[in-house]
């Protein structure tokens, strides 16, 4: 495993898409802390009015807050292109089934690729949160006094952030390593990442018991790193992301196992 | 008797409405080269993706250097290289890398054996060429030097020649026989060009319509195809007498200034000997006709 996660990373630094990815998300982080910048120094009263009656107030925290709180976010939109690309390629390029012929198991094969989709999240979301961050301290300020209990809090909601993530990419890692290619993976990713959410979401506010059922998976856990936090809330997140993994990687094992590989 | 290495035994893939291969059973043994025959679709890749575990067998069984069982037949194929149908490739890689991580993959860290592998590919001026850029020939020897990082025992190699040219072709076989010399390589090499397999192959696996219907060594070959191979030469008396001599070969005919020898001789053998001997060939056909002719009786000529 450890051999061919080299291979990932190395492949990583070689690949085109993660590159131009990369250069998408921090031309990202330069748009937003651009218009926040604008927000700050030209006065836009349709601007302030809005920012008033929701009672926001703009500061690195509020930032920090509103990142780590969607599961449809630009940095998983982003990863789940980028795992489509590099997945779908391995399967048409065949270096893929190289490993296998190599004397890989297949399981091996694919959990590595997951490892990959998650260290690709991982670097993207500490580029583009921590970034944002910074940067709309610097415009706004922090919004409150930034102290080591703060910053503790931060990296615990950050790090509930990734885990609840990583249990939505092993759903579309499922999908890439079931589709085996580009094209078909990001037809089917796209659109469950954009409209599946607010679907969800909607469903969540019309039915109870739809709320309650969301509630309970990866879609629903995925605001909990910005909420107010509990015992009940974290065994939650665990539990369901945890429960997410076993069972994509499960599901996984049975349907790969006897994939025929062109 | 030699090692056998692999064996199958009444293999068969079944998919939904065909049978791909139908109870093949065969063996490989040690040192040897096996051309693997068979038209389009006769099943060929199947079996071959069957023993590098692109695919399961619905049913039967198979042994790969001592493994039968599924987890320790994952663990038997890292000695095996090979090549199937498309080469795999990181396209935006350079040779070099490629061969990195070929070497990564099987935990080995060798810049000589890279140095070397491009050597005996001739792939050494290609810098930092891109693999997308290379010719389809280029590719090709790239994929071998791909199969040989893990110094394998056993290098199977489907239609290992598409799409080269003659000089290519030719480059491909040579490289072949060094290697099954050289490192005592056991190759399972699969393609339609019959004149070559001929000239590389000891043994030939023939395959038709998903059964395995012969396997047969070269000298049984060429037994039973009578092979022959026809020779014209400048000075054919001595050239005779040079067959006769150093050669031992008893059945020769002669007609129209034209040998015929009938018996199963390496056509490398006799064209060196001319060679050292200066007896100018000036026209030279082995008994690579043969196999196809022999091959294409076999199956009933139907296609």
């Amino acid at each position: 495993m450890i051999r061919l996660m080299k291979i990932e990373i190395k492949k990583l630094s070689k690949s085109l898409a993660f590159k131009i990815i990369a250069g998408l998300i921090i031309l990202t982080v330069v748009m937003n802390l651009g218009i926040y910048g604008m927000v700050k120094i030209i006065d836009m009263p349709e601007v302030n009015a809005a920012l008033e009656m929701s009672g926001l107030t703009l500061s690195g925290n509020m930032m920090f807050r509103s990142l780590i709180a969607s599961p449809s976010g630009d940095v998983m939109l982003f990863s789940v292109i980028l795992l489509c690309i590099l997945i779908g390629s391995d399967f048409s390029s065949k270096t893929l089934q190289g490993q296998i012929t190599a004397g890989y198991s297949r399981m091996t094969v694919a959990v590595s690729r997951l490892f990959t989709g998650i260290i690709i999240f991982t670097f993207f979301t500490v580029v583009y949160v921590g970034a944002n961050t910074i940067g709309m301290s610097i415009i706004f300020g922090f919004g409150e006094k930034f102290t080591a209990a703060v910053a503790g809090d931060m990296l615990g909601r950050f790090v509930l952030h990734l885990i609840s993530s990583i249990a939505l990419i092993s759903i579309y890692w499922l999908i890439i390593m079931s589709v085996k290619s580009i094209g078909a993976s990001i037809g089917i990713c796209l659109p469950t990442l954009m409209v599946g959410v607010i679907l969800l979401q909607t469903l969540s506010g019309l039915f109870k018991v739809a709320k309650k059922i969301i509630d309970w998976t990866p879609y629903g856990i995925a605001s909990i790193p910005a909420e107010t936090l509990d015992a009940s809330k974290i065994v939650r997140l665990l539990v369901v992301s945890v429960l997410t993994l076993v069972i994509t990687i499960g599901i996984n094992k049975i349907t790969f196992d006897k994939a025929e590989l062109k | 008797m030699s090692e056998v290495i692999f064996s199958a035994d009444n293999v068969s893939k079944v998919y939904k409405l065909t049978i791909a291969v139908n109870e093949a059973t065969f063996e490989i043994e040690k040192g040897k080269i096996y051309g693997f025959i068979g038209q389009n679709g006769a099943g060929k890749t199947t079996l071959i993706r069957m023993v590098t575990g692109l695919t399961n067998p619905t049913k039967g069984s198979m042994c790969l250097f001592g493994a039968t069982k599924k987890k320790d037949l994952a663990k038997a194929r890292k000695k095996i290289g090979c090549i199937i149908e498309s080469p795999s490739f990181y396209p935006n890689m350079t040779a070099y890398e490629n061969l990195k991580i070929q070497q990564v993959m099987y935990g080995i860290s060798d810049d000589n054996q890279i140095k070397e592998l491009l050597e005996t590919v001739g792939l050494t001026d290609t810098g930092k060429k891109k693999v997308r850029n290379f010719s389809l020939g280029m590719r090709q020897r790239l994929a071998i030097a791909l199969a040989l990082v893990n110094n394998p025992e056993f290098l199977i190699l489907d239609e290992p020649t598409n799409g080269l040219d003659p000089v290519g072709i030719k480059e491909v076989r040579l490289l072949l026989k060094k290697v099954n010399e050289e490192k005592g390589i056991t190759i399972l090499v699969s393609s339609h060009i019959l004149s070559e397999i001929y000239q590389l192959a000891t043994d030939y696996i023939i395959i038709h319509k998903g059964s395995i219907i012969q396997q047969l060594t070269h000298e049984e070959l060429d037994k039973r195809t009578h092979g022959n191979i026809r020779i014209k030469v400048d000075d054919t008396e001595r050239a005779v007498a040079l067959l006769r001599e150093r050669l031992q070969i008893e059945n020769i005919d002669i007609t129209d200034d034209i040998i015929e020898i009938s018996s199963a001789v390496e056509v490398e053998k006799v064209a060196r000997l001319f060679m050292d001997e200066r007896v100018l060939v000036t026209g030279l056909t082995s008994s690579s006709d043969d196999l196809e002719s022999y091959y294409l009786k076999l199956i009933g000529g139907d296609r």
